[in-house]
């Protein structure tokens, strides 16, 4: 069986490098930002998919990343301004009604928890916080996280527990969760060699994948109190064990890592300007302890320059969304062939 | 190295791998003969030399940096940390202990040991000792080890807590808007220097300008004892102990600096958890020091006894003035402060109602995300209160960064716990019952609203200028 | 021989710092047509990291009235150019700091980046390094002046900016 990925649309009109791109959750709005300080909000309009909205004046430095709210109605934007900007349409037009500000400088990323009731943001001034919406949609700081010793890169949440996963400058993932008041670190993943970009959890939320400037990408499992394998654990918080580490796919950088919670499939931006699909071998003898992935399709020079990012529309399993520092936007269909 | 100060101070820190000799930017004026060319060599044991055009070699000055340098710059604190680490240190008072038993007695500096009541506290549950038992201990440690007296801070937190009282019902009264509501407390260095550095202009106006019981105690041995003993200030080596790091910055600030005597109004801070590695150091624990009566001079009470003030482990702030106000604006006497919890334990808020209408509404707000969200409100002009009690630690001064730490999370928690316990167990008097504060302002300070009260007592805070100098922004 | 002037298109009054548009890659074989394929390649590699080195060679000291060269901090053979890919180029620069605690080693390695940014329109990765053994912290200063995402930060800092912009532009 081989794989591929198509091109199905070049979406083109950002001024300025492409830092990030997010389906909304009925997987029929994409929205992607960059240097250009701008939003762009896509849509299918035939076959095609134009752009539908521009979303200005929100921010005064570069959008680093946007995150939609689980209901679809808000948008989260982060920027290198150091603000968090929530977006929401009451007036009929997208408009910035929240702004989130306490970060010392550029804010790498931002996520919104599954139950929608809490924000995520981090920075490079090394700090995670939790932000609490508030009935009246006020944001309050609910927890500072200073707990990496740099550069926080991406934050990403559980997909239906409150808990948090963070990755660093400090080549470390940490995970975290509420207990006693307050957030507190319950694991802290080593193993990366450099900066670790990117990290997502698959759709069970016991699997973690991560990826870094070492040009790897790391498996993650967890494994809960009393385990069979008797792994030990901290106390009744569960450990988190490197289960495979693929290397050699990357030539550059890997930017980010995304796992479609539909199929399964890991798909990462790597700065050799090619996008890659990583598919689990299903018939691996210890998939939990020993899982096995293998290259199903690569888009190669999928853009001219560095991918950044790539994001799996949540409803059309295997269509992946593209950016890039060349400004541009891409959507791909992944086929596999018998 | 693991940061000891605040979180609020961490989070201000910028820094991607500094060491304060090789990234500081600070510029530092260098005595150069004009017309004089010259060769600069490194040796291979780091030391510059210039080398004249004879050949001679001249070693260089290092350019040396000092705390205040590193508080007046907006650069890092980092930096700031290792300078105090040598200034700043039991190794410091270890020095001039030793110089003194060098001198002869007329160039002997009378040292003065000022133990905060959170320490002593912290201490106590790490020992297992009552609080009189601790402050006896400490007392005999530090006379052992050649200090002459020994104070309790409480003392002149009472000046802190009155003058707090008092320039919170006049700016309510006021309306001035120089002196805005809410008025934030003032106490926490850790949060002052967050407040300067972060939010400058705009926060500082908030911000009582009543010194801390450590400056106040400062100010009180530097002065007042200092004329007492026939001493000058410079020949008074005051010593603080605190249950915070940040404490050594605000010893550091250039408003406590005497530049008539060249000497700061404290001239080190220790840490409780410094005490401990004194102990250490001597090879005792503080349970075998013999004890020695305490020094009734600058005491709460003349016999032998400890007394504290109501409304928790940092002060007390906000309870005080929260009754004081209650009585000279509204004439209601406050039997019993309830508070109320909000979004965590670290933020409450009490209220007043006259009449079914809410007259005061005051606030804590301790560790980072309660002071964030505090001073977001407030630049909001959205502050529902008219006084904010903040501390930069979480469960405030009683778990300072500086205290006595075992290291595991969960003994940790205990000792805090206990030191809460032993904390509370004291018995309470409020300021206005202390004569002796009475008398001191009379004798002392002329009055309660004299030039000298305000000096002595109050002080200024000064915003920090972002850094624009590109060849120093960390990146 | 290849002339130099005729094919480094620099265009200097382009926007400083614009990082999208860049044109078009020109075309070098016309004058080396009689070269092996091995030997186009390689002399297309020689010229690009000729062209390289010319842009960094005059970057000013951020400090300093000299420029880079003149402090050796960059030199010819710190320049290296490899084929990446379909026409596109791998170029790592290794520069050596004036002493060995350099604080503005970061810096450096921005204007070093922001030169080739804005003057180079070939599509090429670019790694910079700190000479092995030349600064005490020169693993730290490899990782940031590598990382696009602090770079791109840092540019977006007035002040920054215009030191950079200061370094970078060319002689008068």
């Amino acid at each position: 069986m081989c794989a591929r990925l198509e091109e199905v649309a070049v979406l083109e009109g950002h001024q300025d490098r492409a830092w990030t791109v997010a389906w909304n959750p009925a997987g029929t709005v994409l929205a992607s930002a960059g240097g250009d300080k701008t939003i762009r909000l896509w849509g299918r309009e035939g076959e095609s998919w134009v752009c539908k909205t521009v979303l200005e004046d929100g921010h005064t430095r570069t959008i680093r990343s946007v995150c939609w709210s689980p209901c679809g109605t808000y948008l989260a934007s982060g920027s290198f301004d150091a603000t968090t900007c929530v977006w929401d349409r009451k007036s009929g037009d997208y408009e910035c009604g929240a702004t989130l500000e306490g970060h010392e400088n550029e804010v790498k990323c931002v996520a919104w928890s599954p139950s929608g009731q809490l924000i995520a943001t981090c920075s490079r001034d090394k700090s995670v916080w939790i932000w609490e919406v508030s009935e009246d949609e006020d944001y309050e700081c609910a927890s500072v996280l200073s707990l990496h010793t740099q550069d926080v890169k991406h934050v990403t949440w559980h997909p239906h527990k409150e808990i948090l996963a963070s990755a660093s400058y400090d080549d470390t993932v940490k995970l975290y969760r509420e207990a006693d008041d307050d957030w507190d670190c319950l694991a802290t993943l080593e193993g990366h060699d450099s900066t670790v970009w990117g990290v997502c959890f698959d759709q069970s939320g016991e699997r973690l994948a991560s990826c870094s400037e070492d040009k790897t990408l790391k498996i993650w499992q967890e494994y809960a109190p009393g385990n069979e394998e008797g792994i030990q654990t901290p106390g009744s918080d569960p450990t988190w064990k490197c289960v495979c580490t693929l290397s050699g796919y990357h030539k550059r950088t890997v930017y980010d890592v995304k796992w479609c919670h539909q199929t399964g499939l890991l798909a990462t931006a790597s700065g050799d300007d090619c996008i890659r699909v990583f598919r689990e071998d299903e018939s691996a003898p210890d998939r939990r302890n020993q899982p096995e992935f293998s290259l199903a399709a690569t888009a190669e020079q999928a853009h001219s320059q560095d991918v950044n990012c790539v994001a799996w529309n949540p409803k059309e399993p295997g269509l992946l969304a593209s950016c890039s520092d060349d400004g541009v936007v891409k959507i791909w269909r992944y086929k596999e062939e018998e | 190295m693991a940061s000891k100060f605040s979180g609020v101070l961490q989070l201000t820190d910028l820094d991607d791998f500094i060491t304060p000799s090789q990234e500081c930017i600070k510029p530092v004026k260098v005595e150069k003969t004009a017309g004089e060319v010259g060769k600069i060599k490194i040796h291979n044991d780091g030391s510059y030399v210039q080398v004249a055009q004879t050949g001679e070699e001249v070693k260089l000055q290092k350019a040396k940096i000092t705390l205040n340098d590193c508080l007046a710059c907006s650069g890092c604190i980092t930096s700031a940390e290792a300078v105090l680490i040598t200034q700043q240190s039991q190794d410091e008072l270890y020095r001039v202990l030793e110089q003194n038993r060098q001198a002869q007695t007329s160039q002997e500096k009378l040292v003065v040991i000022s133990i905060s009541p959170q320490s002593r506290t912290s201490l106590a549950a790490r020992y297992n000792l009552s609080s009189l038992d601790t402050a006896r201990k400490l007392t005999g440690f530090f006379k052992q080890l050649g200090a002459h007296y020994v104070f309790d801070t409480t003392f002149t937190r009472d000046f802190s807590l009155l003058e707090s009282q008092r320039e919170f019902v006049q700016r309510f009264q006021n309306k001035d808007t120089s002196a805005p509501l809410p008025m934030l407390a003032s106490a926490c260095p850790g949060w002052i220097c967050y407040a300067e550095k972060t939010h400058g202009e705009y926060v500082l106006p908030y911000i009582s300008t009543t010194k801390s019981p450590q400056q106040i105690m400062g100010s009180l041995v530097k002065d007042h004892f200092s004329k007492q003993q026939g001493k000058p200030p410079d020949q008074i080596y005051h010593v603080t102990v605190m249950p915070c790091f940040d404490k050594k910055l605000e010893a550091s600030r250039e408003d406590f600096y005497n530049d008539v005597y060249r000497t700061r109004d404290v001239d080190c801070v220790i840490t409780s958890g410094e005490v401990e590695a004194m102990l250490e150091k001597e090879g005792i624990s503080l349970v075998d020091v013999t004890p020695a009566d305490l020094d009734t001079l600058f005491s709460s009470t003349p016999g032998a006894e400890l007394l504290s003030h109501s409304g928790g482990g940092s002060g007390g702030y906000l309870e005080h003035i929260f009754r004081y106000a209650a009585r000279e604006l509204f004439g209601q006497d406050v039997q019993s402060v309830n508070y109320r919890t909000l979004r965590n334990k670290d933020f409450k808020e009490v209220t007043l109602e006259v009449e079914g209408k809410v007259v005061l509404k005051f606030a804590l707000a301790y560790g980072f995300r309660n002071i964030q969200n505090m001073v977001q409100k407030i630049k909001r002009g959205k502050s529902p209160y008219q006084f904010v009690e903040v501390m930069a630690c979480p469960s405030g001064c009683l778990n300072g960064g500086g205290q006595v730490r075992i290291g595991d999370k969960e003994a940790d928690k205990d000792l805090l716990t206990r030191a809460e316990e032993l904390y509370s167990a004291l018995p309470v008097r409020t300021p206005e019952d202390n004569p002796a504060i009475e008398s001191l302002y009379t004798e002392w300070l002329s009055g309660r609203s004299s030039e000298k009260a305000r000096q002595m007592l109050h002080t200024s805070y000064h915003p920090v200028e972002k850094m624009t100098n590109a060849l120093a922004i960390k990146w | 021989m290849v002339d130099l002037a005729s094919f480094c298109r620099f265009s200097f009054n382009r926007p400083i710092f614009s990082t999208i548009t860049r044109p078009e890659t020109y075309n070098i074989n016309l004058c080396v047509l009689r070269m092996s394929k091995d030997a186009v390649l390689r002399q297309e590699l020689d010229d690009l990291s000729d062209i390289v080195y010319d842009l960094i060679r005059d970057i000013r000291d951020p400090e300093k009235d000299n420029t880079l060269e003149e402090l050796d901090v960059v030199y010819q053979s710190g320049v290296q150019v490899e084929p990446w890919g379909e026409g596109k180029f791998h170029i790592s620069i290794e520069f050596t700091p004036t002493v060995p605690h350099c604080s503005l080693a970061t810096l450096i390695g921005l204007c070093l980046r922001v030169k080739l940014e804005n003057n180079l329109p070939q599509h090429y990765k670019l790694d910079i390094t700190v000479k092995e053994g030349t600064h005490s912290t020169g693993p730290e200063i490899n990782k940031q002046i590598n990382d696009k995402e602090r770079i791109a930060a840092a540019m977006e800092n007035p002040d920054l900016r215009a030191v950079v912009k200061r370094c970078v532009q060319d002689p008068e």
